[in-house]
């Protein structure tokens, strides 16, 4: 379980998360909306660990962030920031493989390779892994830093480890947006706890068991997927007419009305 | 490159640097034959007179290992700093840690006759490395503090810091030049142009013993230093206790780079060049960076050495003058290069 307990997170004097509380269960998928500066990356990277509090705590598996080692954390939950650069030409392969450091020891290197070639083959990004980095696309950086975090997770099979997504489909296209989510879905249905911060309410809508959304440093709303994303709540929250489309065979969109 | 080159290029890096070794053993105002260099070692049978024994032992192997020694500190250091920046520019010269190893070096030569007599005998020795140490890692820390905002490092701002760094300690030495005599001044004087000419073996063993220590034990950080490549916080998450790295990737840089200076002075451009070549030859992977730059680093000041010795002999050039009009020119390209892809 990862558990966000009365949380407060202030950069100098402003209050960027106030009282917040949240949890992940394994096996779900939660899905993290709100408008644009709410506060929805701030409350995962709390999550992540890389936030000072100013009040509340965050507690992975009963036990304070504080109390648990890097490699230990590297071991039970797996982060993908929202923009990442990497320095010096380093390849696909050798980023997706850096997921894996927390195993240094424990697999072989030729594990680790498999491990993290199965990732990139998932998020397709195998036939560009032995480029460097730098050259990449965004769409195929992103695929390369989304396999590094899926190899994280399934480097010990027998564990459940929380995977945290900040915006993990920005700049995919359609196809790998799904794909994407499709993965992360997977994973929660074999045990893991999935949290990640989405602007499609639509991929919300598909991939997501339960939704949170974020307005001005608080959770407004958690609950059921179906429920919480209702239409004249969307529409206030988003300050923009959202409407329900239903498409038959019990599908629906939401859409700008 | 070659498959074989590709895979182990380690070995390949020793081999070049053994024979820039033996070359410049061999080089210099007083030829030595390569059978002369073998028997010496025992390895051959060939006559050695005294003279030559003499030569060897006494003047140019501790020149030859001190080079050897501060090329594969600075490449090293060089290295690691740059992972630490994650900016390929970063340099213990140009961020002024060598100038600021240097002006504590200079400082205990000129006023630590005052002081000095406080100090055991047997720890004399040690003053000088220990200062060195000291300059270089207060320079780090400074520039570290002020180019490095929450683990991103703004690479114009980093430049700045070494410039304005290099340029107080220029001011720093400039003053102790006035109340140095002429016998320090000449020491000064080499101190910030860099040289082995006055080498011997007492005088480089404490600092040879802080560089095994400090260059050696940086290996075992390599993957440590690929995962800063993704970021500090990253890092962080694939598991690397980034504080910890940081704290001591620093005070590893101040040690290496600390008794590179109490050797031979400030010799630039090293550290710079050698992580360079490596990475175009390589990659980036730290695994065989960091041997391979180091032996790179070692065999390039090595050879550097022995132009320094013979092009203007029975002068001698100041070998910092010669890596400075290799470096310079590479500097500027690095720069050029990188601002036509569009940032530094």
């Amino acid at each position: 379980m990862l558990q966000a307990i009365g949380i407060e997170v202030r950069v100098r004097t402003r209050t960027l998360l106030r009282d917040v509380s949240l949890e992940v269960a394994p096996g779900e998928f939660v899905a993290i909306i709100g408008p644009n500066g709410a506060g929805k990356s701030t409350l995962l990277n709390a999550l992540a660990g890389d936030r000072p509090l100013a009040s509340g705590e965050i507690l992975l598996d009963g036990r304070p962030f504080g109390q648990w080692s890097k490699p230990e954390l590297a071991r039970r939950r797996a982060v993908l920031p929202q923009h990442s650069a990497v320095a010096f030409d380093f390849t696909g392969l050798q980023i997706a493989m850096l997921g894996l450091l927390a195993y240094r020891g424990t697999l072989s290197e030729r594990q680790m390779q498999a491990l993290a070639e199965q990732a990139l083959a998932e998020t397709e990004a195998l036939a560009f892994a032995d480029r460097p980095y730098t050259v990449l696309s965004g769409g195929e950086r992103q695929r390369i830093q989304l396999a590094r975090v899926l190899a994280q997770c399934d480097a010990d099979p027998s564990a459940t480890p929380f995977l945290l997504l900040d915006e993990p489909i920005t700049g995919l296209d359609l196809s790998h947006q799904h794909a994407a989510l499709a993965s992360a879905r997977r994973r929660a249905d074999r045990g893991l706890g999935v949290l990640a911060v989405l602007h499609d309410l639509n991929m919300a809508a598909r991939y997501a068991d339960r939704v949170g959304i974020v307005e001005d440093g608080r959770v407004t709303n958690l609950g059921p997927t179906r429920e919480t994303l209702d239409p004249e709540r969307l529409s206030r929250v988003f300050a923009t007419p959202i409407v329900r489309i239903e498409a038959g065979s019990g599908t629906a969109f939401l859409s700008p009305g | 490159m070659t498959a074989f080159a590709l895979r182990r290029p380690i070995p390949l890096f020793a081999l070049a640097a053994l024979a820039s070794v033996v070359a410049s053993l061999c080089i210099g105002a007083f030829p030595v034959g390569l059978g002369q260099i073998l028997s010496a070692l025992g390895l051959s049978n060939e006559p050695l007179d005294d003279t030559t024994a003499a030569v060897l032992y006494a003047i140019r192997a501790p020149r030859v290992v001190a080079a050897f020694a501060v090329g594969a500190a600075l490449a090293a250091g060089g290295a690691a700093m740059q992972s630490l920046f994650r900016n390929p520019l970063a340099d213990p010269g140009l961020l002024g840690v060598s100038s600021g190893a240097a002006l504590a070096a200079v400082s205990v030569i000129v006023l630590g006759e005052r002081v000095m007599h406080i100090v055991p005998p047997e720890l004399r020795p040690w003053s000088l490395p220990v200062a060195a140490f000291l300059g270089g890692l207060a320079a780090t820390v400074v520039v570290y503090r002020i180019a490095a905002r929450e683990g991103v490092t703004l690479v114009g701002t980093l430049l700045l810091a070494g410039i304005a760094i290099n340029a107080l300690t220029s001011a720093g030495i400039g003053m102790l030049v006035f109340v140095a005599d002429d016998q320090q001044l000449r020491t000064l004087i080499f101190w910030t142009m860099g040289g082995f000419g006055s080498v011997t073996w007492v005088a480089i063993t404490p600092a040879l013993l802080i560089l095994l220590i400090s260059v050696p034990t940086l290996l075992p950080t390599a993957h440590l230093l690929d995962a800063l490549a993704l970021g500090e916080r990253e890092a962080g998450h694939v598991g690397v206790d980034v504080e910890r790295l940081k704290r001591r990737l620093v005070a590893q840089v101040a040690l290496a780079v600390g008794a590179g200076v109490a050797i031979s002075g400030i010799v630039g451009f090293v550290g710079l060049i050698a992580p360079h070549i490596v990475r175009l030859l390589l990659g980036p992977s730290h695994r065989t960076l960091l041997p391979a730059a180091a032996l790179f680093g070692g065999a390039f000041l090595v050879l550097a050495d022995a132009l320094a010795r013979t092009m203007v002999s029975p002068a001698e050039l100041p070998i910092g003058v010669l890596t400075a009009l290799v470096g310079g020119p590479f500097f500027l390209w690095l720069l050029a290069s990188r601002a036509a892809r569009g940032g530094l």
